[in-house]
């Protein structure tokens, strides 16, 4: 079910690229032929705090911030992160695709606090939207030639749910723009990665 | 890598823009011939586009040693009939005040247009402040575009407007601004270019005691054109649906939120909407027309309640007694950025209807979501050396049994705030841990005084304190965390790094020479990667009983770990001997790199993904228990 309009939020550990892959993905819509805004909530602005991308592409002029509860796509670079931002901005008919690899907050490398157990993560999210898929995205990413690249895998799963109006072509082209040259194909291979898992994953789960 | 639509010469295009970047495209389209600025979050990027096309278009495009140098380097341009574009972060017009209010009464011939950028929420300031204060302490003309489409459109029309006033022409964004992207039409490049000629007149350049007052008189009568050039201008406009009583001013990025959430409300045939793009002057034409159709009006602006308070002073010049309503009456919030959700919840009070976009079901969910998230602190990268550096002081301190103050500076070394290091005590804005600690050197104190500074803020606004610490003879320690970069802001160079800002070779300005010169004798560096012998070195000058300096040299990580990258060099990742480790968590809790992780024993593991192979953590461990991955 492809959408008209849709808003798409990006939510990681800064340092892990979401906003190259909101920029790949902004570019990809306006291709496309929507219009975009998009911008970012984060702590600071180099590594190690929470960084969330806002993506709106729509037909339309919208503001640069998503309202709470209207998000239809979450794409979730870290699991805490995930829930961090679905929890605050997810709709309940919003899906989520969800990165299970772990970045600790310096709470938990001193020892202060306890990392919550994915499952329970996943658990809750589910409650707060209609669909979660899980993806190993750095594994995919590493196999890929660059564990680096696993915003880019992301990327490829939110062309594998199939949500936007953006042909595959538009997606591989925008990548092939905004990357560095040399990493042009390390990067399709991610996108490629990304992109079949995902679809694989739902075709398993069609009737 | 440059943008490729910063040049694109194809009007009428639709492209992808970062604020910062359309703000840049739009001194292309304008014709800019010099650019300088200081890096900032959340302005930077402006001067690096500009910067990135320079030689192509043949500006002489700047970063220049602060917002002030800067400002002046834009001056003697302007006055030379250049377009100039002068650009900085909130806390960099402070700099610039001394200048600005000189030049406002000078005027200029090309056109001088300042883009400040306003960081509401200071997600990466020292401060929350309205810079639009400036524009009428200046008395000079002010523009706030509300997306990236206008901020190119706003910079186009700013420099048409200043050379027709003869008058610097500010233009204010925020965060929220300058780092979103949205899809802008492209415009016409300015093929033709301002001459560059200096005429002498003293009478209007030269602002001393005697000419003074009759070139403030010539910014008085600038001021009807002001007005009558903007009143107009596309930035403002007044919607007036038939029959409505109550009416939204609003500016800049809020703006977008009013008229999201009027359309989420379903209000829009039933309030009137003034959105404002000019601060100064103000549209007070159409301010009283509103005023005199509606009963009631809600300001919506970012920082400072300052249009409501004039809009307050319109309604009583013309006897209006509309309920004026914003952050003045509590409907808004007077600190931090608002979003649309802020703005959801006033218009929704200010109109007596209901917004609640979830059930009480989800909201529950969302309780309980919240209570699994953890807090994510921001903290210094993965090998960072000044981590390196604040973990030696705390050695230093301990060994040398004494206790510190420590005065921090503006850049990411303040990070050093947090826990596990815990080092620094106070920060202020630039170059201040230098002045402050020499008050508290001189305040007899029984803790020994620290000053940490990074090298491009030393040599912004750390020399004159420098010199003022060994000309008066405060006895302390300043630290300089050199890493050979802006790091904070995005890598920029500055003189230190021998880089200009166009990517030439220039001359390298040496951070020892200067501070030898500014009266310091005892000066030495040091590697933080070498904990044992940077430890050392602190000892000795913490046991100094003169000013001395510790320069802690090493380049930023990420700049490390990019140019290995770029050359194929691989990174020697760290590894714990688990027989070894005793789970004593020194390494965490003395040093705290993101890339110590725990095992389900508790003991250390290394995450080979983010270590960068540094070795500190090795030369940390007691037990000796972190070796170089085989």
């Amino acid at each position: 079910m492809r959408l008209e309009e849709a808003n798409v939020l990006v939510a990681g550990v800064g340092g892990q690229g979401n906003i190259l892959a909101s920029a790949i993905i902004s570019k990809a819509a306006i291709d496309s032929g929507y219009k975009v805004i998009a911008s970012e909530t984060f702590g600071a602005s180099q590594r190690g705090g929470a960084v969330a991308s806002h993506v709106r592409i729509s037909r339309r002029s919208l503001s640069p911030l998503i309202p709470e509860g209207k998000g239809d796509i979450l794409l979730g670079f870290e699991p805490v992160e995930s829930l961090r931002i679905g929890a605050k901005f997810l709709s309940p008919e919003g899906i989520a695709v969800v990165n299970t690899r772990s970045i600790y907050p310096v709470d938990v490398i001193i020892g202060n606090r306890a990392y919550p157990s994915v499952e329970e993560i996943l658990r809750v999210l589910g409650g707060l939207s209609s669909k979660v898929i899980t993806i190993e995205a750095t594994r995919l990413a590493e196999e890929a030639g660059d564990p680096l690249a696993m915003n880019v895998v992301m990327v490829g799963a939110l062309a594998g749910i199939e949500r936007l109006d953006i042909e595959l072509a538009v997606f591989k082209k925008t990548i092939e723009e905004m990357v560095p040259k040399r990493t042009i194909d390390l990067n399709l291979r991610a996108f490629d990665a990304g992109y079949g898992d995902i679809k694989k994953k739902i075709e398993r789960e069609a009737p | 890598m440059p943008n490729p639509f910063l040049t694109l010469d194809a009007p009428g295009k639709r492209v992808l823009f970062m604020g910062n970047e359309a703000f840049a495209r739009g001194a292309l389209e304008a014709g800019v011939q010099v650019a300088s600025a200081y890096p900032g979050t959340p302005s930077s990027e402006i001067l690096e586009s500009i910067a990135s096309v320079a030689d192509q278009f043949n500006i002489h495009a700047e970063w220049s040693t602060n917002e002030k140098v800067a400002f002046e380097v834009g001056v003697g341009s302007a006055i030379s009939g250049l377009r100039t574009l002068v650009s900085m972060k909130h806390v960099g017009v402070n700099w610039i005040a001394d200048p600005l209010m000189a030049v406002n009464q000078t005027g200029v011939r090309g056109g001088l247009v300042i883009i400040v950028a306003d960081d509401p929420s200071a997600y990466s300031s020292q401060n929350e402040q309205d810079s639009r204060f400036y524009s009428y302490f200046a008395e000079i003309p002010m523009l706030e575009p509300c997306n990236p489409q206008e901020a190119k459109d706003a910079v186009v029309e700013a420099f048409e407007l200043s050379e027709k006033l003869e008058l610097p022409v500010f233009v204010r964004s925020v965060t929220r601004l300058s780092h979103s992207r949205g899809d802008v039409s492209l415009g016409e490049l300015r093929r033709e270019r301002n001459e560059s000629r200096f005429i002498k007149d003293p009478k209007r350049w030269v602002m001393v005691a005697t000419q003074s007052p009759a070139r403030h008189k010539w910014l008085h009568e600038k001021q009807n054109q002001m007005r009558e050039e903007t009143e107009e201008l596309f930035l403002n406009h007044l919607d007036l649906p038939r029959g409505a009583e109550s009416g939204v001013i609003a500016l800049g990025v809020p703006s977008t939120y009013v008229s999201e959430a009027m359309e989420l409300l379903n209000l829009e045939d039933k309030v009137a909407f003034l959105k404002i793009g000019v601060v100064n002057p103000l549209p007070t034409k159409k301010i009283k027309t509103l005023l005199n159709t509606v009963e009631k009006v809600l300001v919506v602006e970012e920082v400072e309640p300052f249009v409501e308070e004039k809009v307050r002073a319109i309604a009583y010049e013309v006897e209006n007694r509309a309920d004026i309503r914003g952050k003045l009456t509590g409907d808004l919030p007077r600190e931090r950025e608002y979003t649309p959700d802020i703005v959801l919840k006033a218009l929704a009070g200010f109109m007596d209807v209901e917004y609640e976009p979830r059930s009480k079901e989800l909201r529950e969910r969302v309780r309980e979501a919240e209570d699994i998230v953890l807090p994510r602190a921001i903290a210094m990268c993965p090998g960072c050396p000044h981590r390196a550096t604040f973990y030696c002081i705390k050695q230093a301190l301990r060994k040398t049994g004494e206790k510190g103050i420590i005065a921090g500076d503006i850049g990411c070394y303040n990070l050093g705030a947090f826990p596990p290091l815990s080092m620094q005590d106070t920060t202020y804005g630039m170059g201040a841990s230098i002045g402050v600690a020499c008050g508290l050197a001189h305040a007899n104190l029984p803790e020994r005084v620290i000053a940490t500074i990074g090298d491009s803020t030393f040599l912004h606004a750390g020399i004159p304190a420098l010199i003022n610490s060994a000309y008066n003879d405060a006895k302390m320690t300043v630290v300089i965390l050199d890493n050979l970069a802006t790091a904070m802001t995005g890598f920029q160079p500055h003189p230190g790094t021998g880089i200009t800002a166009t990517g030439k070779k220039t001359v390298r300005v040496d951070t020892e020479t200067i501070a030898r010169a500014c009266g310091i004798s005892s000066i030495e560096t040091t590697d933080p990667y070498d904990v044992e012998k940077t430890t050392q070195t602190l000892m000795r000058a913490l046991q100094s009983k003169e000013v001395n300096v510790v320069i802690s040299k090493r380049e930023c990580a990420l700049d490390a770990q990019r140019e290995n990258r770029r050359k194929g060099i691989a990174v020697h990742p760290y590894t714990v001997v688990k027989e070894r480790c005793t789970a004593c968590r020194l390494c965490a809790t003395q040093f705290g790199c993101p890339a110590i992780i725990w095992d389900k024993d508790g003991k250390a593991d290394i995450d080979a993904l983010l270590c960068t192979g540094c070795s500190v953590c090795g030369q940390v461990c007691a037990a000796g228990a972190i070796v170089e991955a085989k």
